[in-house]
């Protein structure tokens, strides 16, 4: 009898740990999870203005009015037809804070790279100068800074939120 | 045996009641309270979203005068319920886009109350240039002022001024002034442009004198938005100068056309046409036989009557059928005949036969508003053939 105890008391003492460490687990994964979503829910950006220039020099002034800290990770370029023109890598990223308006007209901001060699870059980037009367649509990829990750940006996109805008040159300047 | 396992089993269920306690449901809890904080941060996120769609600014761009120069001027007002911060205004050529921005005013946040406004004293604009404008808000809009490529050179706002019953003979004089506002840093600009060669001016006048009784007339002037002063004054001719006799005023808030009546006297002063039309006739008074000699009729209309006349018929008649007409008709007629006028009709006879004859005029006409008869109007004049 006391050995039937035994293995009784020892294998709900078991089953008790596995259920709290796979319960931990489990809280910590969703508590992961949640905290994504929430940062991901307020990553926002607004496009205030910009600037498209005859060369295909694209400058975007772009305010971070969301509740939390983000980074700008990457632009994508599509012509009118939904042909992706240029992208640009994952490599150097601008950060803003909260109400922080970018500045394409100075490369100062600030930049996490895999390699010391990658250039700076802020919110401007060059298309190709025969799709500026036409207008390109630009995807914008953002996330929550607190989610991005430095050693392996490339899977950042997947936790991205995208804004997309439509450019088109002003006037005949 | 049986009783060991009956233990076994107890405590097993103890073991599994306690698994469920301490860990099935604490963990249920925590994923119930985690979704239910998502579902918050979601409501929450929603209604800044309702906010920014709530945020209602209205915007207007224009020109002002600060100083003596001219300044591009943004009129803002908040017509939301909720307060709204301008996070930034972007002045920009419309050609190439590049921008001024403007993050603060004064080294103060731009904020607006709810249904507060404000006047917005941005660049100096030259003659030549030409500025576009834009606003964006925390929230998330952006706004852009209609007829928003502002230039020295391109007023767009009418102001119309509508002056009814007018009197006649009586001069007008209309000014235009420019307001005074105080802008969002505290200045006092003059809030509003005149145009006036490729810069602004602060007032303007213009002047005529009205000739027909009852008269509505406009007078239109293409401005920038802005608030203005408009006086209209009424001057009549007394003892050989114009002597003010009436003064209006009015405040005009000018967004993109405004309309500003005026109403006069009118009908005072005017006179009945039986009273405003005066006929003359002149000739000579001896004329030899076979000779032919002029008759001038005068159809004097007063410039005071209260309504011009239409359908003149004039009639001619002489006493002796022998005499005939060279020159003229013995019945005409004119179409209209404008108060202040003075038509001369020339006749020319000749009369074969010695004697007196008697010319005489016949008018009549119809009131150009009442279309009531008037006259017949008659005069002779005495003529001796030897």
């Amino acid at each position: 009898m006391a050995i039937l105890l035994s293995v009784t008391v020892a294998a709900g003492i078991a089953i008790w740990f596995y259920a709290s460490s796979r319960a931990e687990i489990i809280s910590v994964q969703f508590n992961e999870e949640n905290n994504a979503a929430l940062k991901q829910l307020n990553s926002v950006i607004n496009l205030e203005h910009y600037t498209l220039s005859s060369n295909g020099l694209a400058k975007l002034w772009i305010r971070n009015i969301g509740g939390t800290e983000i980074v700008i990770t990457r632009f994508q370029i599509f012509d009118l037809s939904g042909g992706l023109i240029s992208s640009t890598d994952f490599t150097c990223i601008t950060i803003l804070d909260i109400l922080e308006l970018s500045n394409p007209d100075v490369d100062d901001a600030e930049c996490i790279s895999l390699g010391s060699t990658a250039p700076y870059k802020t919110t401007k980037f060059n298309i190709p100068p025969s799709y500026v009367d036409e207008g390109v649509v630009v995807l914008v990829y953002i996330l929550p800074k607190d989610l991005y990750n430095v050693d392996l940006p490339v899977i950042n996109q997947d936790r991205a939120v995208i804004y997309d805008y439509y450019l088109r040159r002003f006037g005949g300047g | 045996m049986s009783k060991g396992r009956g233990l076994s089993s107890v405590v097993g269920g103890l073991i599994i009641l306690i698994v469920i306690f301490s860990v099935l449901i604490p963990l249920l809890l925590y994923i119930n309270r985690s979704t239910a904080i998502v579902h918050v941060e979601m409501l929450s996120r929603y209604n800044k979203e309702l906010e920014k769609f709530e945020e209602n600014l209205e915007a207007y761009s224009t020109i002002c005068m600060l100083g003596g120069s001219e300044y591009l001027c943004i009129y803002v007002a908040n017509n939301g319920f909720f307060a709204a911060n301008i996070s930034a205004v972007y002045v920009y050529d419309p050609e190439s886009g590049a921008p001024t921005i403007y993050t603060t005013l004064g080294g103060n946040k731009i904020l607006l109350s709810p249904h507060q406004e404000s006047i917005l004293t941005l660049s100096p604009i030259a003659a030549g240039e030409e500025l576009s404008v834009k606003l964006a808000t925390s929230r998330g809009r952006v706004l852009t002022p209609p007829n928003n490529r502002l230039s020295l050179a391109e007023p767009y706002a009418p102001l119309a001024i509508t002056l009814k019953n007018l009197v006649t003979g009586r001069k007008y004089e209309i000014t235009l002034t420019v307001k005074d506002a105080i802008d969002y840093v505290g200045n006092t600009v003059k809030f509003g442009c005149i145009p006036d060669a490729g810069g602004c001016i602060e007032t303007t006048s213009t002047s005529f004198i009205n000739r027909i009784n009852n008269e509505n007339r406009t007078v239109i002037f293409v401005l920038f938005p802005g608030n203005y002063t408009v006086r209209v004054v009424e001057y009549q001719w007394i003892g050989g100068s114009w002597t003010q006799t009436d003064s209006q005023e009015a405040d005009i808030y000018l967004q993109r056309l405004s309309e500003a009546v005026f109403s006069f006297s009118g009908t005072s002063g005017g006179i009945p046409p039986s009273s405003a039309f005066e006929l003359g006739i002149s000739g000579p008074q001896f004329v030899e036989a076979g000779s032919s000699f002029d008759i001038l009729l005068f159809l004097r209309y007063r410039m005071t009557a209260s309504e011009a006349a239409r359908d003149v018929d004039i009639n001619l008649s002489v006493s002796d059928p022998a005499c005939s007409f060279i020159y003229g008709s013995p019945t005409t007629s004119l179409d209209v005949l404008l108060q202040g006028i003075t038509e001369m009709i020339r006749y020319t006879l000749v009369c074969p036969n010695d004697g007196d004859v008697t010319i005489t005029a016949t008018v009549t006409f119809t009131g150009e508003n009442t279309g009531n008869q008037y006259g017949p109007f008659n005069l002779s004049w005495f003529v001796t053939i030897d």
